[in-house]
């Protein structure tokens, strides 16, 4: 028998100490009391991940809800003018009505106080090239967000028309709770997004009294700040 | 009685005294001994309806060996033993008292993970291998703390030696 068999044995042997006999009720009172304990900490636990997760989404929810969804009204159309003159490219919006192509640009002009100012017309475009304004707005490009949002109606088949000031990745719409087609071009001279709604999706009868939803995105999806009520 | 817990109260009646035995070796104090065991029990019950498909003897030699080596981790311990016991004249050695007793001064003079994986290496025969997964230490670990372990016990009391 080597040295480690007879630790074993010696290990093996009967204690020469009495020990107290368990009390298995009580072991299993307390075990229950533990698991109990366990179960409603891990309970609560779940519930508070829960309450966080849902609060987090209510609370995004209600952020981009107050920072980007507001409906806006359309507003009526302003009194069309003859002397505006392109001062930005010329924007062809493919909409097409008996006059010629819908077309959008900034112009340069004077506001109600007479100090100089860009402002947003909408023009029809001939054949021949030859621009006759229909409408302009003055344009406000110091705030961010959606500007002169406006009806083309009903001088012009175009639905809706504005520019979005600062940069922008996508924009939506949604009238009468469907979305609609939003289309938009960046005019980088003067840091903003000429957009507007083609006449489809019901949106041929928009007019200055309705309401449209329209959302702004950076190129992560985030929603962009926008203040927008009617220009006028 | 639900089924599990009849299942317990079984588990409990067959292994009391063997994990008594094995907290006794680990500790070296009775009380202590029994004070572990009933924690050890009552966390098992605790986790029952898991444990009890599997292996509860090993799951309860794994919380017990746990349980005194994080006991031994804490700031605020009592040492085992401070000084060498004294060697028993060779007579006793027939007593298997006085052979429980050496065997018990000896352990003393161990840390508390070189008692653990002598106690689980030759009171519960596991291999190396397991010892080291049981503790979640390495192989190497096992082999070189039981090493240590039977040194410690062979110079400090010749328990070994005197043995048979």
């Amino acid at each position: 028998m080597n040295e480690v068999d007879r630790l074993r044995e010696a290990m093996a042997q009967p204690p020469g100490e009495q020990f107290a006999e368990v009390d298995v009720q009580q072991i299993m009172r307390r075990g229950g009391r533990l698991r109990l304990r366990r179960r409603l900490l891990t309970a609560a636990g779940a519930v508070a991940v829960l309450a966080a997760v849902a609060g987090s989404v209510i609370g995004v929810q209600l952020y981009r809800d107050g920072q980007a969804s507001s409906p806006v009204s359309v507003a009526a159309p302003p009194v069309a003018t003859n002397d505006a003159v392109p001062a930005t490219p010329v924007l062809d919006t493919q909409v097409v009505d008996p006059t010629g192509n819908a077309v959008l640009y900034f112009s340069h002009g004077r506001n109600a106080a007479g100090v100089a100012t860009y402002r947003l017309v909408l023009a029809h475009k001939d054949a021949a090239g030859k621009l006759t304004p229909v409408l302009a707005t003055d344009a406000d490009l110091t705030g961010g967000g959606f500007h002169n949002i406006t009806t083309g109606h009903p001088g012009s088949f175009l639905p809706l028309f504005g520019y979005f000031v600062g940069p922008v990745a996508q924009i939506k719409a949604m009238y009468r709770d469907q979305p609609a087609q939003v289309m938009w071009k960046q005019v980088p001279e003067l840091n903003v997004a000429v957009f507007w709604l083609p006449p489809k999706n019901g949106l041929e009868d928009v007019d200055a009294n309705s309401s449209v939803q329209l959302d702004a995105f950076d190129a992560q999806g985030n929603g962009l700040y926008e203040d927008n009520g009617p220009t006028r | 009685m639900a089924r599990g817990d009849a299942e317990f109260v079984e588990f409990v009646q067959a292994s009391t005294a063997r994990l008594q035995r094995a907290a006794y070796l680990l500790t070296g104090d009775r009380h202590q001994a029994e004070d572990d065991v009933q924690t050890v029990l009552v966390r098992m019950y605790t986790a029952w309806s898991r444990i009890r498909r599997q292996d509860p003897f090993a799951y309860a030699r794994k919380v017990l060996a746990n349980l005194v080596i994080d006991r031994w981790r804490r700031p605020f311990r009592e040492d085992a033993a401070e000084e060498v016991p004294e060697l028993p004249a060779l007579g006793d050695l027939a007593d298997g008292i006085a052979a429980q007793d050496w065997l018990m001064r000896a352990l003393a003079q161990l840390s508390a993970r070189e008692r653990t994986v002598v106690v689980l290496r030759h009171f519960w025969d596991l291999s190396e291998a397991d010892v080291a997964a049981e503790l979640k230490v390495s192989l190497g670990t096992v082999k070189s703390t039981a090493s240590r372990a039977l040194a410690k016990m062979r110079l400090a009391e010749g328990v070994v030696e005197r043995m048979s």
